[in-house]
C-alpha cells in the first residue's frame, strides 16, 4: 500500500476532527427509538455518515455512562443476545441544546466560508 | 482458527485490556457486534480477518472504551512536579554539602575520578529511589481521588500568576554583584598588605599564586555583568558566558581547598578554606541551576524577540 504524504495525512486527520465533533449529535438524533449497535451504524451508513465500528460501540457505552442513553438487553431468535440503546430524558434535554448549538454554529461557518469577490476557488 | 475462534479470540483479548468491572458486559456485546456485522458478509475466515482489521488490533479497540489514562493525571501534576523540584534539590544541596566537607576535611582523594564516579552514583541512586518515592505517592493519590486545591471545579482565575519573562534582569542584584566583585577584588590585593605574607606574615606563596586567577574571574565578571546591565538582559551567549565563568571559579577555589596551603596557621587555613569550600558549594548548585535554564528555557521566537525590538 503506497504510504500517506504528510498533506494527505494531515486532512485526514482534519476531517477528522470535524467529524469526532459531530457523532455525538450524529448518534443522539437516531436513537429516538431502540437501536443496537450495528443497527445504528446501518442506519447513519444509510444516511450518508460512515462511523468505524471502534468509534461507534465504544461511544454508544460512553454516552450511557454519562446518562445520555439507557438500554436494555433482548434476546434475539432465543440465541443472540443484543443490547438496545435509547435515548434517556436528559439525553433529550442536551440534545435539543446542541442542536441549537449546531444550527448556530452552521449559521456562523456559513457566514465565514461565504466567498470574498476576491477569494478563489480551490 | 476459523472465522469463530477467531472472533472468540478477538473478544478475549479485547476483553483482558478491560477493567474487571466492564469486561464480561463488553465481551458480551461485544460478541453480538461482530456477529451482527458478519452477518452481510460471506461467514468464513477471510470475511472475519477482513473485519476485525476494520475493527483495529484489540488494544485500540479497547483503548476506546477507557478513559486516557495517565499515572499521575493533570490536576495533581503541578503540585508533583514542584514536590519533585524540592526533593530534587534538597538532595543536590545535601550531596553537594557533603561532598565538600569530605573535600575540606580529607584534602583531594587519591584516585579522583573513582571517587566521584563512585559519589556520583551514590547521588544519582538516592535521587532515583527519593523521586520514585514522590512518584509513587502521588500515583496512589491519583488511584484514591485525590484533587489539588486548584482542580477545575474550585480553580479562580485570579490564582493566575504574571508571566516572568526569565531573561529580563534585576538592576539592583546585578549592579550589587559587580560592586561585590569590585570589593572583592580590593579585598583578595590589600590583604597581605595589611597582615604581610610568607617570611614576615600570615600568608604563604600558595595564596599569592591562586589569587590572580580569582581576580581575572571578577574582572570578566564585571565586564560581562556590565555588558548584560547595559542591554538590559540576558542573552544566550551572555548565559553562556557566565556559566563558563563560575566553571572556571569552582575549578580555581576546588584547587585551593584540596591542595594548596593558604595560610601558615593551620587552624585559620582550614577556618578559611571551609568558608571557601561553602562558597564552592554554593557557585556549583548556583551554575547547576543556570545550566539547566539554560538548556531547559525555551529559546525566543525570532518573531517575539523582533516585536520585543520594535
Amino acid at each position: 500500500m503506497a504510504k500517506k504524504s504528510t498533506k494527505e495525512s494531515l486532512y485526514e486527520n482534519f476531517s477528522q476532527e470535524i467529524r469526532r465533533g459531530v457523532l455525538v449529535l450524529a448518534v443522539l438524533s437516531q436513537l429516538s427509538e431502540p437501536q443496537y449497535g450495528y443497527s445504528l451504524k446501518q442506519r447513519l451508513h444509510e444516511k450518508g455518515l460512515e462511523i468505524n465500528e471502534g468509534t461507534l460501540y465504544p461511544l454508544l457505552r460512553r454516552l450511557e455512562s454519562q446518562g445520555l442513553l439507557q438500554s436494555s438487553w433482548e434476546v434475539v431468535n432465543d440465541t443472540r443476545p443484543r443490547r438496545y440503546y435509547q435515548i434517556s430524558d436528559q439525553g433529550q434535554t442536551i440534545h435539543s441544546h446542541l442542536i441549537q448549538d449546531w444550527e448556530n454554529m452552521i449559521d456562523v461557518m456559513s457566514e465565514l466560508l461565504a466567498k470574498e469577490p476576491h477569494q478563489k476557488d480551490l | 482458527m476459523n472465522g469463530q475462534e477467531l472472533i472468540e479470540s478477538y473478544v478475549h483479548e479485547v476483553g483482558q485490556r478491560l477493567p474487571r468491572k466492564i469486561r464480561s458486559d463488553i465481551e458480551l456485546e461485544l460478541r453480538s457486534l461482530l456477529a451482527d456485522g458478519l452477518e452481510d458478509r460471506m461467514d468464513d475466515e477471510t470475511a472475519v480477518i477482513d473485519f476485525l482489521k476494520e475493527l483495529g488490533s484489540p488494544a485500540q479497540f479497547a483503548a476506546q472504551y477507557l478513559p486516557h489514562q495517565y499515572l499521575i493525571g493533570p490536576n495533581l501534576f503541578p503540585t508533583f512536579k514542584l514536590v519533585a523540584t524540592v526533593v530534587f534539590s534538597v538532595i543536590t544541596v545535601m550531596t553537594a554539602v557533603t561532598l565538600g566537607i569530605v573535600l575540606v576535611t580529607t584534602g583531594q582523594p587519591d584516585n579522583i575520578f573513582g571517587w566521584w564516579g563512585q559519589e556520583m552514583a551514590e547521588y544519582v541512586g538516592s535521587l532515583m529511589s527519593a523521586l520514585g518515592a514522590v512518584t509513587f505517592v502521588f500515583v496512589f493519590l491519583e488511584r484514591v481521588g485525590v484533587n489539588a486545591p486548584n482542580s477545575d471545579e474550585n480553580w479562580d482565575p485570579n490564582s493566575l500568576r504574571p508571566v516572568e519573562d526569565p531573561n529580563r534582569i534585576k538592576r539592583g542584584e546585578m549592579v550589587a554583584s559587580i560592586v561585590g566583585a569590585f570589593v572583592s577584588i580590593w579585598f583578595v590585593q590589600s590583604l597581605p598588605n595589611w597582615i604581610g605574607t610568607e617570611g614576615g606574615g600570615l600568608f604563604t606563596a600558595g595564596y599569592l599564586m591562586h589569587t590572580p586567577w580569582l581576580i581575572a574571574s571578577w574582572i570578566f565578571e564585571i565586564g560581562l555583568k556590565s555588558a548584560v546591565v547595559g542591554n538590559g538582559r540576558w542573552t544566550r551567549t551572555t548565559r553562556l558566558l557566565e556559566i563558563a565563568r563560575q566553571s572556571f571559579d569552582i575549578y580555581v577555589l576546588y584547587r585551593i581547598v584540596t591542595g594548596v596551603v593558604l595560610i601558615s596557621v593551620p587552624f585559620l587555613d582550614s577556618v578559611v578554606k571551609g568558608g571557601l569550600g561553602i562558597a564552592m558549594i554554593v557557585i556549583f548548585i548556583d551554575t547547576l541551576v543556570k545550566l539547566f535554564k539554560f538548556f531547559v528555557v525555551p529559546k525566543e521566537h525570532p518573531v517575539q524577540a523582533r516585536s520585543k525590538v520594535a
